[in-house]
């Protein structure tokens, strides 16, 4: 939270999020992901990298699959998560 | 997409010595979009993060920020543009205050006086804990 704080006291227009849940207990987690729901809503653009895609794509417009290097998909969140590539190698 | 894109990334590629850490991707976010960039350990998402942020350096490609090329941008002037990154592993200077950490990430803004403000505001999103913090500014 301090971290996402800190970046935000420059008022940014673009946030730059790398794994914000990472090694975080699930209430935490929970709570970090409200708090991206609200800076969303106050305007602030944000570009998220998740290890947790099911969680990602949940709280997200839109998203892209980047595998080796290569954008492999892209396309609308909800698309995404029904998306049967998504599905076998990201959502378990 | 709906609105005109705030970020645009053209063809971008990043090398770390002989490896090819990404391989000209193109990819935009829309003012006011969420977007997520999903992948295995090692897919480059990080490595793109970084490559907007300036830490790293593009060998090709194009990064447009609200229609400016930034691509051989320094990491501090991305900043004052407006990008903000929060890296992995959350980088947090354990040595310091929480207060200290946070007037860091206003390093770079010339309006000092506006900085308190920024503060609470910086804050508002983590409502639970911000009077905590701020009372801790006596030090």
């Amino acid at each position: 939270m301090l971290a996402i704080a800190r970046a935000l006291m420059s008022r940014p227009k673009l946030l730059l999020l790398d794994e914000p849940s990472l090694g975080l207990a699930p209430t935490i987690v929970g709570e970090i992901f409200s708090i991206i729901q609200t800076l969303h809503t106050t305007g602030v653009t944000i570009l998220l990298v998740e290890q947790n895609a099911t969680l990602a794509l949940h709280h997200a417009d839109r998203g892209y699959v980047l595998e080796a290097g290569q954008l492999t998909l892209s396309g609308n969140a909800a698309d995404l998560l029904n998306d049967d590539r998504v599905k076998q190698a990201y959502l378990g | 997409m709906t609105n005109p894109p705030l970020l645009e990334i053209i063809g971008l590629s990043v090398n770390y010595g002989g490896i090819q850490a990404l391989q000209a991707i193109d990819l935009a976010v829309g003012a006011g979009e969420v977007v997520t960039l999903i992948g295995a350990n090692g897919a480059g998402k990080t490595t793109t993060l970084r490559a907007i942020s300036r830490i790293v350096t593009a060998r090709t490609g194009r990064i447009v920020y609200h229609g400016q090329n930034i691509t051989r941008r320094r990491a501090h002037e991305v900043v004052k543009l407006g990008i903000a990154h929060s890296p992995e592993g959350r980088r947090i200077l354990s040595r310091l205050t929480v207060l200290d950490n946070l007037e860091l990430g206003a390093y770079t803004r010339r309006d000092r006086s506006a900085s308190k403000q920024t503060l609470s505001s910086s804050f508002s999103p983590f409502r639970d804990w911000q009077s905590d913090v701020l009372n801790w500014q006596g030090r």
